[in-house]
């Protein structure tokens, strides 16, 4: 059950279901700035002074409210100043924001991308280092200085999310990469536990009582909630429920929900976020997707079933008492469709775009309504955090900026301020009561404030095929309103078989594995990335990008960020090592198709794999880049774990059955760390 | 929406006042005032199949419709004016509410409001149940009553048999710009726990052609009432919902002249008088759709059922312009309509 943390990707086989205990202890502290095993880097401590309290705590600092979790963007009162801090992935830099006047007052520079940030209650602003795998704590001892660093841990790979339990005895990290919670000394950092989970952890929140965390995942259909005392998980499946079949739809899920044929219901994905407070207990908030991959066993015309809607935004309600989701919150309407009442209105603007790709969560305890964020529609959505599906209450949307990764509720002023990426600018809003107002002659009170410029710019093309990357609701790209981000989350995949016109087909994962590895598709009949696109494009009933807008998202999809590699110990390597070994061997045959530094050989081939609705029953050999973290596999996702895909194969796609099981542990550990 | 409907809309709207109201702290679940509203009874149960022709129900008003195919049949309205007049075959401003029993759902309910009702035994039984409601708002529309009367009514004899009448307490629980108002009780009876909601429009009966719509679950209803009443369970563990869409009108840049128009004695009359209306100038509505989300649930940490109410826009507001004379003349506007 134990391992190192870091050293497993997002593999969904059981043995991620344990805690991860001293190996781990020893490999982090190991790695934090020299210090002894078991002891964090500790500035103050190597000078043998005293740490601080809290390894970096301010009486400076004072957080203004309390969020349940971390975000891109924390606020906090400097030496009494109102300000934001950012994490800007794009400068790889943290960003120090006067709340009021919006001026840029200083710049932390961590020379890696961001993850979240959160300010504690004792004034340590903690921050996760998403490419540097690291956790740490800053303090700042005036607004317009930089942040310092005044201890630091590392963690399993792309930590992003942060929350601490509510005596602030310990600090939770949720690893996306690195398929993990891992847990840290409230006040040292010093690594306590990890707990391995399902893939791409995004966002963590803790119990009221202090005793469960949950975790959501940005594929994969479930919440985990972890607790903390034993470290055991259970993935909590969220899927959403036709109002027909309610009453069948919660199956115990123990294990991998992936696992779980029983399961019913729409998958869902785009679990970004999770939030909650304490004005409306026991409730944890968890916006998601809705799919409806159609039916597998026939061929669409397009990706899905185009009859209906095939994405459906939500925000699941969780019970922490009861640790399932509030029925009526998972609930998949079955009157009006959003595509119906796209089709009967006679003014497109009088629908709402729907947020297919919520990114970021917060609660404004006066209204008690929950803000998300969305990708695409450039929205806040304020939704009723009382009802039992706060989707079907929305209040009312703000337009912010472009990309909105991020928000925190300034309670001093009651505005929400929101970071947005793209075009890297704070909006605050005020968020106002819960009676509707006449619009009419208000004057817009939204203000976005863009921040001085990099000072390395994003090329134009990348920046413009980020945008493109996660429209929603563009007609050009997808006539139901999906976004490329819909199903490659993070340029990643969302885990689903889709149903398409040519049989059932995995998403298949893009960021850092796509411009060395044509040909393109599972059939391997696209030698052009731009071609594949317009394809793709059509299949999605889309009108089509040209031109320069084309070229940016094929730039885009090209240069994407790819996971961050891992960090082995000298134990994992050897293991590694020889895994390396078996996957090089005559015996084994794996490198044969899987060749070359991109592992393909660019060939179709039959591999016995051919499903019932299947047109063909040859498929192009699949890069094994970033295997381990994108299951399930296969053209149709038959296989959920890597090694029941070494079991299965045996014979139809290399020879595995004369491995000892010492051997295929090795080699599946060496695929873990391509 | 026809152009003429959305024209008795706007015209509709034009009556109603529109300014905002303070509102106070939410109200909770324990703060609604108890009252109780039966279901229909289970169905082919205690069923009453001839109700003498002397018998009255208050609130129900019966008027002979035409032998046709073979059948015959009563209308019903909720007042005897409104009785009155549609017996000498004029339009009705009728603000009754009457429903029906719907027995394909889980539990059997009373179907969305009608502002009026009938029974034809052309095609069926001779006698049928119905649910009436009446809203009496009081306390500067902070308190109102619910009047509910249950009745068999035969459509043979006109006779109706009360089954059972009861006066639910409400409180006021939220509102849009003083034109639409939602008021509450709750429910603990032996069948369970149940919030009844009522979401009041200030407008006349002439909105008929623009019905609430509520949308649950797995069901989308449309009433023509000038209320829409909407019983969730408080204790069912999945939790329930309600969304009621409707719109209210927008206030006014330059307010139009209020003054009614004076109700026309005869046809004669009402034809000039709807001429001179429809040549009179014209003022801008406007007017907004919007949603009520009204829900209950209980998770484990909820000690009593959480009930919540909140608004949201659904569409951009629409404007128009209409003859300024027609403010307040809702019988022409009908006749307008019909003759459409």
């Amino acid at each position: 059950m134990a391992g190192t943390a870091g050293a497993r990707g997002g593999g969904m086989d059981k043995a991620r279901f344990g805690v991860v205990t001293a190996a781990a202890v020893a490999a982090f502290a190991a790695a934090c700035g020299g210090a002894k095993q078991g002891e964090p880097s500790t500035p103050a401590a190597s000078n043998g002074a005293v740490p601080p309290p809290g390894c970096g705590a301010s009486a400076a600092v004072v957080p203004i409210g309390q969020p349940a979790g971390s975000s891109t963007i924390a606020l906090a009162r400097v030496s009494g100043r109102r300000v934001a801090f950012v994490a800007d992935e794009d400068a790889k830099a943290i960003l120090t924001v006067d709340l009021d006047t919006r001026e840029q007052l200083a710049t932390t520079p961590l020379g890696a991308r961001p993850g979240q940030l959160l300010v504690t209650r004792d004034g340590r602003v903690l921050a996760t280092v998403r490419d540097g795998a690291k956790l740490l704590s800053l303090g700042a001892t005036s607004p317009t200085a930089p942040l310092a660093t005044r201890c630091e841990a590392m963690t399993p790979v792309e930590p992003i999310a942060i929350a601490t339990t509510p005596d602030d005895k310990t600090i939770l990290v949720a690893n996306g990469w690195g398929a993990s919670l891992a847990a840290f000394d409230g006040k040292t950092l010093a690594p306590q536990w990890t707990a391995p989970l399902g893939r791409e952890p995004r966002s963590v929140v803790v119990s009221d009582d202090g005793k469960t965390a949950f975790v959501s995942h940005a594929v994969g259909s479930h919440v985990t909630q972890v607790e903390l005392a034993s470290h055991a998980t259970t993935a909590l499946a969220l899927r959403g429920v036709r109002a027909n079949d309610l009453g069948n739809a919660f199956v115990s899920v123990d294990g991998d929900p992936l696992d779980d044929k029983r399961a019913k219901g729409r998958p869902s994905c785009q679990g970004f976020a999770l939030t909650k407070a304490k004005v409306v207990p026991g409730r944890v908030f968890a916006p998601e997707v809705f799919v409806d991959p159609g039916n597998l066993d026939e061929r669409p015309e397009g990706y899905g079933d185009v009859s209906q809607d095939t994405e459906v935004p939500n925000v699941a309600v969780i019970d922490e008492g009861t640790k399932k989701p509030l029925p009526a919150s998972v609930l998949v309407p079955s009157t009006i469709s959003s595509r119906g009442r796209k089709a009967m209105s006679a003014d497109p603007r009088t629908t709402r775009p729907d947020c297919l790709l919520p990114r970021a969560a917060a609660i404004d305890e006066t209204t008690k309504s929950l803000l998300v964020t969305c990708f695409g529609i450039d929205a806040v959505v304020a939704y009723d955090a009382q009802s039992p599906a706060p989707f079907r209450a929305e209040r009312r949307r703000w337009t912010v900026g472009s990309g909105p990764s991020g928000i925190a509720v300034d309670v001093e002023k009651h505005r929400g301020v929101v970071w947005a990426q793209f075009d890297r600018t704070v909006t605050t809003f005020p968020i106002g009561g819960t009676q509707l107002a006449d619009e009419r002659g208000a004057a817009p009170t939204v203000m976005r404030t863009a921040m001085p410029a990099l000072r390395e710019k994003l090329p134009a093309e990348y920046a413009l095929g980020r945008v493109l990357f996660h429209a929603a609701g563009d007609q050009r790209l997808a006539g139901d309103g999906r976004a490329c981000a819909s199903c490659h989350p993070d340029g990643r995949d969302d885990g689903i078989t889709w149903a398409t016109p040519e049989g059932p087909r995995r998403s298949i994962m893009l960021a850092g594995r796509v411009t060395a590895t044509p040909p393109y598709s599972w059939n391997g009949n696209e030698h052009s990335i731009a071609n594949h696109l317009s394809n793709t494009f059509d299949r999605l009933s889309g009108d089509g990008l040209h031109g320069i807008e084309l070229d940016a998202l094929v730039t885009f999809v090209s240069q994407m960020p790819a996971p961050p590699a891992r960090v082995l110990d000298a134990k994992e390597k050897a293991k590694v090592e020889r895994g390396r070994q078996v996957f090089a061997s005559n015996e084994t045959q794996c490198a044969k198709c899987h060749a070359g530094a991109e592992l393909t050989d660019g060939q179709n081939h039959e591999v016995a794999s051919k499903h019932k609705a299947d047109r063909g029953t040859a498929f192009n050999t699949p890069s094994l880049k970033y295997v381990g973290g994108s299951g399930p596999y296969f053209h149709d996702g038959r296989y959920t774990t890597l090694r029941e895909l070494l079991d299965k194969t045996d014979g139809t796609m290399g020879k595995t059955k004369h491995l000892s099981t010492a051997d295929r542990d090795a080699l599946e550990a060496f695929l873990r760390t391509l | 929406m026809t152009p003429t409907t959305k024209l008795a809309l706007l015209v509709a709207l034009v009556l109603l006042p529109a300014t905002a109201r303070a509102e106070g702290p939410a109200k909770t679940y324990a703060d609604l005032p108890l009252g109780t509203i039966a279901p229909p009874p289970p169905a082919g149960k205690n069923a009453v199949h001839w109700v003498a022709g002397h018998e009255r129900a208050p609130g129900f008003h019966t008027v002979p419709m035409p032998n046709v195919g073979g059948g015959t049949g009563v209308e019903i309205f909720a007042s005897a004016d409104d009785a009155k007049a549609s017996k000498n075959g004029e339009s009705s401003t009728s603000a009754g509410c009457f429903s029906e029993a719907h027995y394909h759902f889980r539990e059997p309910e009373w179907s969305l409001g009608e502002a009026r009702a009938m029974v034809w035994t052309g095609g069926g039984d001779r006698t049928r149940i119905f649910h009436s409601e009446r809203l009496v708002e009081a306390e500067g529309g902070e308190r109102a009553t619910l009047e509910v009367v249950d009745a068999w009514i035969d459509g043979v004899t006109r006779g109706a048999k009360v089954v059972s009448k009861s006066s639910v307490p409400l409180v006021r629980v939220g509102g849009v710009l003083d034109d639409l108002q939602v008021y509450a009780a709750r429910e603990e009876s032996a069948k369970g726990k149940f919030v009844h909601v009522v979401v009041k429009r200030n407008t006349p009966q002439i909105l008929a052609a623009f019905p609430f719509m509520v949308e649950r679950t797995n069901r989308a209803v449309q009433g023509s009432c000038t209320h829409a009443r909407v019983t969730l369970r408080a204790d069912d563990p999945s939790g329930d919902l309600a969304i009621v869409k409707t719109s209210v009108r927008l206030p006014e840049k330059d307010k139009p002249d209020a003054t009614p128009a004076p109700s026309p004695k005869n046809a004669k009359d009402e034809r000039s008088a709807e001429e001179a209306l429809l040549a009179s100038p014209t003022v801008e509505v406007r007017a907004r759709e919007l949603e009520v989300q009204l829900g209950t649930s209980q998770t484990s940490q909820d000690k009593t059922p959480v009930f919540t109410v909140s608004f949201g826009w659904s569409a951009r507001e629409q404007r128009s312009d209409v003859p300024a004379g027609l403010v307040g003349s809702h019988r022409i506007v009908t006749r307008a309509k019909r003759r459409k």
